[in-house]
């Protein structure tokens, strides 16, 4: 987590920082004890834990409540996980642990939604030698202290970057709701505690297979309507082109407009596959798909969807506006999360050690708007202790404004330096008192 | 037999168990042997005609509901004593197929209601677990719950089938009758497999009178084997991880699996053991089927050509990450899909 840098032992100012994380950790789970969520069927869950050693622990049966919280005061984990599914025998291996049905989760990460504004506050540092990078782009940099091409790429969420996760859980849990007539009381949302939300569906849906959920994210992603919808109409189109063409040449031969409203139709579409050039699409047209409007009109499901967002009026629609529909009116999970019925998700109520802050459930789903996860769910104490800052933006949390830092020692609340530390930016450079 | 059972019966008479089928006959074999019983054997062994030839059983007087049945079972218990995998298949399909159509026919709009509701509660609900709703606002369509359609519809790999170019609306799939049939008449081909399989009779003891039919239907049945190599393959599904079931079923519907699961199906055919010949077999379905060039890249696979090298059927993690992996909690504790069945049994539930 923390890089070697010249001026100071490595050795010790990784275990200073650690020692200092885990104290901050350990009083995290001593005052906010009633934070940790305690999963329903709690016996038929699989739990698992990293320490900060980077060591992990799975297969992992807890039997209730007093003893999770023991797990987490003894431990002390920098992270720490729950089996999205329902076990007849958690604590067995893979093949012998009975999966009885698992909760229906999706994984909306910030990062994928490739924010604007993350140029703004995201940093770089040099992977070897802890350098900030100054260059936008992680990609193309070298570090000019050592020349390294080993660039770590530093997340400062901002509430820009928040509300796009939130504005794609609202997508998601409009379908769920709508589409598939999920109860709003079997919806819950977490803030994932770093940079993303999670959210689960308990109830009838959680009997479905990794066929069936790949269905469903499918259907949440809006994949595979545009091939359905080509498939369906491409072919009548390359008829109609021909058409056309054969309209056309009639007409230049009669010079005489008397198909006007063949001919009318078909310079609205050249119009339009015409714009689509000058936006760089679709190269001479030829793979545009015209489709009927009337067929998104008082339907259900996707296609009203579709049929809602786009502009009323036009007798066809392009392929590019429908897909600029999908792209606008899918929920963008990670279909990979949703898949894998396996998986171990972070626990809520507990730390993530890439932050610091806490994964957190949102009371109730109108609440989400007001939800800040930077007053939210950054729950360590404000005690103060020394840190050296490598590199930071300016940032908030807790309502108070701190940074920016260029290579300097500071004096900060531990809630504060621990989100540091946790992003690998910042050290302690002495043992901390206790 | 109330009406309305002895009804659904003539039609569906696979909904009963084939364990109760001798019970059903309600007399013992030797009385086929009796004239009086000259029509229902004629009309068994125009059943099983019907599946040789690959045409629908579609008497011209509808018989009574007792008959039907009755020439049902006998047409198993011959099916049986021919003894030919192929005539199995044939038969299955066409009962089926004739399923379907009285499916279509009872779940219309303009059938009689307590006839729709008969049929959906005892073959959709009563067999397939499926609740469907009749919604009456448009004629033509039926409400299934998503879980419902999703148990079914991920067998198959048109996108037409996807959920996502589905009416999905408050938890519920709207579905045509035509679609709502389609969509379990695989599994009423497999119900009668299973009661095919599972009906006991002595075959050694058969009345003359159904003997003398079977010599004779043995006989067209060796010309159909003779001819199956032109017929398409219905491949056996039991037991295969669902990678390569998906794959199966792909071939089965006429589809055309990419390469990639190509040389997956291939790989791990040959890997459980089957030989070259076996593996092409499986491809024939495929529109794009070319018996020389499958041959020549299957026998590469089987490591038979070019370099000597046998290829293996690769990691579970590999076919993850093609796409191809459809993992279900049969998969747990297998890292290849060569390993699946094979790790130890343990209860569902
Ligand atoms: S886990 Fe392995 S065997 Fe099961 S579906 Fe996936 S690839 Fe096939
Ligand atoms: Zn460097
Ligand atoms: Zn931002």
């Amino acid at each position: 987590m923390i890089d070697h840098h010249d001026d100071m032992d490595g050795h010790d100012v990784r275990s200073y920082s650690t020692s200092l994380l885990k104290q901050a950790f350990k009083e995290y789970y001593f005052n906010y004890t009633a934070m940790v969520e305690v999963p329903d069927a709690i016996q038929e869950r699989e739990f698992g834990y990293s320490r900060f050693d980077g060591t992990m622990v799975r297969h992992l049966s807890i039997r209730d409540r007093n003893e999770l919280i023991a797990l987490l005061m003894v431990n002390v984990p920098s992270d720490v996980y729950c089996s999205v599914a329902y076990y007849t025998s958690p604590s067995r291996s893979m093949e012998e642990k009975g999966l009885k049905a698992a909760d229906l989760i999706f994984d909306i990460d910030v990062k994928e939604l490739k924010p604007r504004c993350s140029s703004t506050h995201d940093i770089h540092i040099c992977a070897e030698c802890s350098e900030p990078i100054q260059e936008g782009s992680s990609y193309t940099a070298t570090c000019s202290r050592c020349g390294s091409r080993r660039i770590n790429h530093v997340i400062f969420p901002c509430d820009e970057c928040i509300s796009l996760g939130k504005r794609e859980v609202k997508k998601l849990v409009e379908i769920l709701v709508d589409d598939f007539g999920v109860d709003e009381d079997n919806i819950k949302v977490y803030f994932s505690g770093n940079y993303g939300f999670h959210v689960y569906v308990k109830g009838r849906y959680t009997m479905l297979d990794a066929a069936a959920r790949l269905e469903v994210v499918n259907y949440i992603l809006g994949r595979g309507l545009v091939d359905a919808l080509k498939k369906r109409y491409g072919k009548k189109r390359s008829k109609e082109k021909k058409r056309r063409k054969r309209d056309s040449k009639s007409s230049s031969r009669s010079s005489n407009s008397s198909s006007s409203r063949n001919s009318m139709h078909a310079s609205i579409r050249k119009g339009k596959s015409d714009d689509l050039n000058s936006y760089g699409n679709g190269s001479d047209g030829s793979d545009d798909v015209y489709i009927p409007r009337p067929i998104f009109d008082g339907v259900h499901g996707w296609m009203g969807r579709i049929g809602r967002y786009l502009t009323a009026g036009d007798a066809h629609v392009s392929m590019k506006s429908i897909e600029d529909a999908i792209l606008a009116l899918s929920a963008r999970v990670d279909p990979n999360v949703t898949i894998d019925m396996h998986r171990i998700f972070r626990l809520s109520g507990t730390l993530n050690s890439k932050s610091s802050l806490a994964k957190i459930q949102m009371p109730r789903l109108s609440d989400i708007d007001s939800f800040n996860p930077f007053t939210d769910a950054c729950l360590i104490s404000d005690r103060e202790v020394n840190v050296y800052v490598i590199n930071a933006p300016r940032f908030t949390l807790k309502g108070n404004q701190f940074g920016p830092y260029m290579h300097e020692e500071v004096r900060l609340p531990l809630y504060t330096a621990s989100y540091l530390i946790c992003k690998g930016i910042a050290y302690a450079k002495q043992p901390s008192k206790v | 037999m109330s009406s309305t059972s002895s009804r659904l019966l003539a039609r569906y008479p696979f909904i009963e168990d084939a364990g109760n089928y001798l019970k059903l006959l309600d007399y013992r074999l030797e009385e086929f042997n009796e004239p009086y019983m000259g029509s229902v054997v004629d009309k068994a062994t125009k059943r099983v005609i019907a599946a040789i030839k690959g045409i629908l059983y579609d008497p011209d007087e509808i018989a009574s509901a007792d008959e039907e049945l009755v020439s049902f079972i006998l047409a198993c218990i011959m099916v049986k004593a021919i003894r030919s995998k192929v005539l199995y298949r044939r038969f299955a399909l066409s009962e089926a197929k004739r399923a379907e159509g009285f499916l279509v026919d009872d779940l219309s709009s303009s059938s009689v209601k307590d006839e729709r509701d008969n049929t959906l509660n005892s073959i959709l609900k009563g067999i397939f677990g499926i609740d469907v709703t009749y919604n009456s606002s448009d004629g033509s369509t039926y409400m299934i719950m998503v879980e419902d359609y999703l148990r079914y519809s991920t067998h198959f790999h048109d996108d037409y089938w996807k959920l996502v170019n589905r009416v999905v609306h408050k938890g519920y799939v709207y579905l045509s009758i035509k679609d709502m049939v389609r969509l379990v008449r695989d599994e009423i081909y497999a119900l009668i497999v299973n009661r095919l399989e599972r009906l006991n009779v002595d075959y050694g003891h058969l009345p003359e009178a159904l003997q003398k039919r079977i010599t004779a239907l043995k006989g067209m049945t060796l010309q159909l084997a003779r001819d199956e190599s032109k017929e398409p393959v219905i491949i056996e599904r039991r037991g295969y991880p669902p990678c390569i079931l998906n794959i199966l079923k792909a071939l089965e519907q006429g589809n055309n699996p990419s390469h990639t699961a190509r040389i997956l199906l291939a790989t791990y055919m040959l890997g459980i053991g089957k030989d070259v010949e076996e593996v092409c077999e499986l491809f024939r379905n495929a529109p794009d089927y070319n018996e020389r060039i499958t041959r020549y890249q299957v026998e590469h696979l089987a490591g038979l050509r070019g370099n000597r090298v046998k290829y293996s059927c690769p990691s579970c993690s590999k076919v993850a990450s093609q796409g191809l992996c459809f993992k279900s909690d049969e998969c747990d504790g297998i890292s290849n899909p060569l390993q699946f069945g094979r790790q130890k049994k343990r209860g569902i539930g």
